[in-house]
């Protein structure tokens, strides 16, 4: 009975909740290394290895699987030091720019459509680099108000702020060998 | 008759000379009104200045453009505040807030300035709302999540791009019925028809492609466009159509003769809204991350100018305001 309960509450949702809300929410965070980017790169073109330097991260799982149109995909499952799992599509990675994009598809962050650039530059002096880390997304509830606490814009942003700035100092910290 | 055409010419190009000579601060290259998400208001451009002449405070959260000459007012999409705002395009001031029950997103006007239809995202509607009073309504239960609307050139039909059910309605706007849906690509948003009202092109952000649909045989043609194409306009003769594509930052330029895309501009963070204008042959582009416009001259296609506006600029629709003259 339970069982057949929440296959009519699924099946139930998607008939009034649109794919996501109207308003696209977005977090740009930037940092400066005393590192040489190729060092910094190495950390975070690692798609795998996360845990490595964001303080969040306890390990991660990586497959590779067909997505939605059916061609073959990286996706990792990053399990969180607090437990919960957040499962990620990688949609580019790019050596030259310096650019790894990815977007999520499930997880315990309050967001949905979550699509992330993190950006790797020559700083302005010698041995310096320039990290950015983006994100656009959007609140989880996705009926008209008035908007249920801990699915609103500001909870979405906050967690996305959360997550860029301790991930970002760590990656600092270990980048600069401290 | 040769030389009574060229009599004729001469005579048109001398008026023509002396209209813009007199004219000329009246008859501006007209006004862009972008809507910025963010700081929930709206920025004028003037297109001749290419420069930020007014910033008016709107609802919240606007996104959705329409712009009425006739009128000389502009409608504003607030899709968290729920309501529209009314601007005064005379004087670039707010005159009121008009409450939508629901989430109010795309919107259009018919071309005799009658009625405004409101693309409601969550509810699944269309409003359509008589703009003499605004308050004799009418409204339509069409697929979900309503994004781009339009209205054909001689106002007898409404297109609707319904999002999340991956079709275009269209809808006759006398009776207010559907009369038909066509199946388009994954999650159509942005959409324009050709200025005979002959081709409706739709912007499919899940498929990163556009489809050309004939509106008479229903006949559809798809060219693939950049990552997470939103919004696209079209060129006065026809020829091109311009897309923004969110992820890739960029425009594609699509040859409608072709079928194919024949160049991609680079623009700022996440372009949106765009809009083609006539009498510069000028391109306008909202940049949602970047707080910007980027400008493309339409007969190079590069990016001339690069205005800065108000926070998460959208503009979704027609933004572009003609001179009436």
């Amino acid at each position: 009975m339970k069982k057949l309960l929440t296959l009519i509450a699924m099946a139930a949702l998607p008939l009034t909740a649109a794919a996501h809300g109207p308003s696209p929410q977005k977090v740009e965070k930037e940092i400066i290394i005393k590192a040489e980017p190729a060092k910094v790169w190495a950390l975070v073109k690692d798609f795998g290895g996360w845990q490595k330097w964001h303080p969040a991260v306890a390990s991660t799982k990586i497959e590779v699987k067909k997505d939605d149109n059916g061609d073959d995909a990286t996706f990792r499952t990053l399990t969180l030091k607090d437990g919960g799992t957040i499962v990620e599509k990688l949609r580019s990675s790019d050596d030259t720019s310096m650019v790894i994009k990815y977007e999520i598809e499930s997880g315990v962050l309050p967001v949905s459509d979550y699509y992330s650039v993190f950006s790797v530059k020559p700083g302005e002096n010698a041995g310096e680099t320039k990290v950015t880390w983006m994100g656009r997304f959007y609140r989880v509830y996705k009926l008209n108000p008035p908007i249920p606490e801990g699915q609103d814009d500001e909870s979405a942003i906050k967690a996305v702020t959360g997550m860029y700035d301790s991930g970002l100092a760590a990656l600092k910290k270990i980048a600069e060998g401290k | 008759m040769q030389p009574t055409l060229k009599y004729f010419i001469r005579q048109i190009s001398a008026c023509a000379a002396l209209c813009v000579a007199l004219t000329t601060p009246a008859l501006a290259a007209g006004y862009a009104y972008i809507t910025n998400q963010a700081s929930n208001n709206v920025s004028v451009i003037d297109i001749s200045k290419q420069q930020v002449i007014a910033t008016i405070p709107v609802g919240k959260a606007p996104v959705g453009v329409a712009v009425s000459a006739k009128l000389a007012k502009v409608y504003i999409s607030n899709v968290e505040g729920q309501s529209i705002s009314i601007i005064d395009a005379n004087k670039f001031e707010h005159l009121e807030d008009f409450p939508i029950k629901g989430s109010p997103v795309g919107l259009a006007i018919a071309p005799n300035s009658n009625v405004l239809y409101v693309a409601d995202w969550y509810e699944d509607r269309i409003l359509e709302i008589n703009l003499s009073d605004m308050q004799q309504q009418r409204e339509i239960h069409i697929g979900k999540a309503p994004a781009g609307i339009i209205v054909s050139p001689d106002g007898k039909k409404l297109y609707v791009a319904n999002r999340d059910s991956n079709d275009i309605a269209i809808i006759d706007t006398e009776k207010l019925v559907v009369l038909s849906r066509i199946n388009v690509g994954e999650h159509p948003y942005g959409l324009t028809l050709s200025p005979d009202g002959q081709k409706l092109y739709v912007v499919n952000v899940y498929s990163n492609t556009v489809s050309l649909v004939d509106t008479e045989t229903g006949q559809i043609d798809t060219v693939r466009v950049g990552e997470h194409p939103y919004c696209v306009a079209v060129n006065p003769n026809g020829q091109y159509i311009y897309v923004t594509n969110t992820q890739g930052d960029t425009v594609s330029v699509v040859d409608i003769a072709l079928k194919k895309t024949i160049a991609s501009i680079h623009v700022g963070g996440f372009p949106e809204g765009i809009a083609f204008q006539a009498a510069t042959q000028q391109i306008f582009v909202a940049n949602w991350f970047d707080n910007t416009v980027s400008v493309i001259d339409a007969s190079t296609n590069k990016v001339t100018a690069s205005i800065l506006t108000g926070n998460q600029s959208r503009a979704f629709g027609q933004f572009i305001l003609e001179p009436v003259h």
